[in-house]
């Protein structure tokens, strides 16, 4: 009876790993997350160019490139946090900027599927860069959730600003802001080269 | 021996209480439940996706949909009550976020079965990981209740402004949530597997 009392005694006050999750740091896991892309001016640009050639190719690009940009960012940032390599990833970050820059200030309507193709290549330079800074800690999914809408937020600016598109005066400014990013993105490509 | 062994069976039986957690230490039962849901980012990501999916669908499956959630909660309350526990059940919470993410953001509204499955497995999964780190029957079943009656009303609300959106923000609108909600539910995952 005494050994039986000790088990139950010793099973009532062991104490296995708290695999807690607390609302501590939750604001700052998102805000961290948040602020990511903001203070990156290559990730911003890029993000705009994205939002600005959606609304320059009308739809379906419109609802499509910032539908797929996150998931396929995801995919990169997957890579990133398993340690996968992925050779010249601010380069590719640069050249995102760049390429995608030109194809608004050009006026570029590719077909929808080599659209696709173009952001979700560059997505996967951005999810990889991010997904190597991503913190590990138990408000991961904040710090996540935070990049995530971040970067979704400059598609939506550049899809508003690419709005503009409908008016005559609106499509030379768009186009110009395309060559303002492309010129950018030569900036940055200078810089690491 | 024999009663060794009864003890041996009683330890296997007995909940994993550890993976519960207090989300605001100092706050705990029914309020502490109540805000659960609200306050784990996995929880509340995965149950809005479930709320927008089910306010994408016909107006009966969505009631449908909200009473087989509550009923689920439920169920799961009645497991955990039966001394049943699930390893990694946060991590199915995000699977499941991820998939509804998913379907979200490719604007495929599932069949009814298919929707009703994922609303059990949701009910579940966000039941088992809200177990409060209480051994004490009272306290586990008034936070529990809290989580379920939030969760519930979560989802609920969710599919309501599902409903309410107006067509052309309705379209755009739930697929970049659902592109939202997969990109980090999908990284998150990574993220736990990758540590």
């Amino acid at each position: 009876m005494k050994r039986l009392a000790t088990i139950i005694v010793a099973a009532l006050t062991s104490a296995s790993p708290a695999f807690a999750h607390t609302a501590d740091g939750l604001a700052g896991g998102f805000a961290g997350g948040f602020m990511h892309p903001l203070l990156g001016p290559d990730h911003i640009a890029a993000m705009l160019a994205v939002g600005l050639w959606g609304a320059f190719l009308g739809a379906p690009a419109i609802v499509l490139l910032p539908v797929v940009f996150p998931l396929v960012m995801a995919l990169g940032a997957v890579l990133g946090i398993l340690g996968l390599p992925l050779p010249g990833i601010e380069i590719g970050i640069a050249v995102s900027a760049v390429v995608l820059g030109l194809m608004v200030a050009l006026a570029a309507k590719p077909h929808l599927a080599i659209t696709a193709v173009i952001v979700g290549a560059f997505a996967i330079f951005h999810g990889h860069a991010h997904g190597t800074e991503l913190p590990d800690g138990a408000n991961a999914l904040a710090y996540a959730l935070g990049f995530v809408v971040a970067t979704g937020l400059l598609h939506l600016a550049g899809i508003g600003f690419g709005l503009l598109t409908q008016f005559p005066r609106g499509r030379m400014a768009v186009r110009a802001a395309g060559g303002a990013i492309a010129m950018a993105g030569l900036v940055f490509l200078g810089r690491l080269i | 021996m024999r009663r060794a062994a009864h003890a041996a069976a009683l330890l296997l039986l007995m909940p994993d209480a550890t993976w519960a957690h207090t989300v605001i230490p100092g706050i705990e039962g029914f309020p502490g439940g109540l805000l659960h849901p609200l306050l784990v980012p996995a929880h509340a990501l995965t149950l809005i996706g479930l709320g927008l999916m089910a306010g994408t669908l016909a107006r009966r499956t969505e009631l449908l949909l909200l009473a087989i959630f509550a009923a689920g909660t439920l169920a799961a309350f009645a497991l955990v009550a039966l001394a049943c526990s699930a390893m990694q059940a946060e991590n199915l919470v995000l699977c499941l976020g991820a998939a509804i993410g998913v379907l979200l953001a490719s604007n495929l509204a599932p069949p009814a079965p298919v929707a009703i499955v994922v609303t059990i497995a949701v009910a579940i999964a966000v039941i088992f990981d809200s177990v409060p780190p209480v051994l004490t029957i009272s306290g586990t079943a008034l936070a529990l209740t809290g989580s379920a009656l939030a969760a519930t009303a979560l989802v609920a609300a969710a599919a309501r402004i599902s409903r309410t959106l107006p067509a052309s923000v309705r379209t755009l609108g739930i697929r970049i949530a659902g592109s939202w909600i997969a990109a980090s539910a999908i990284m998150a995952l990574a993220l736990r597997m990758g540590a």
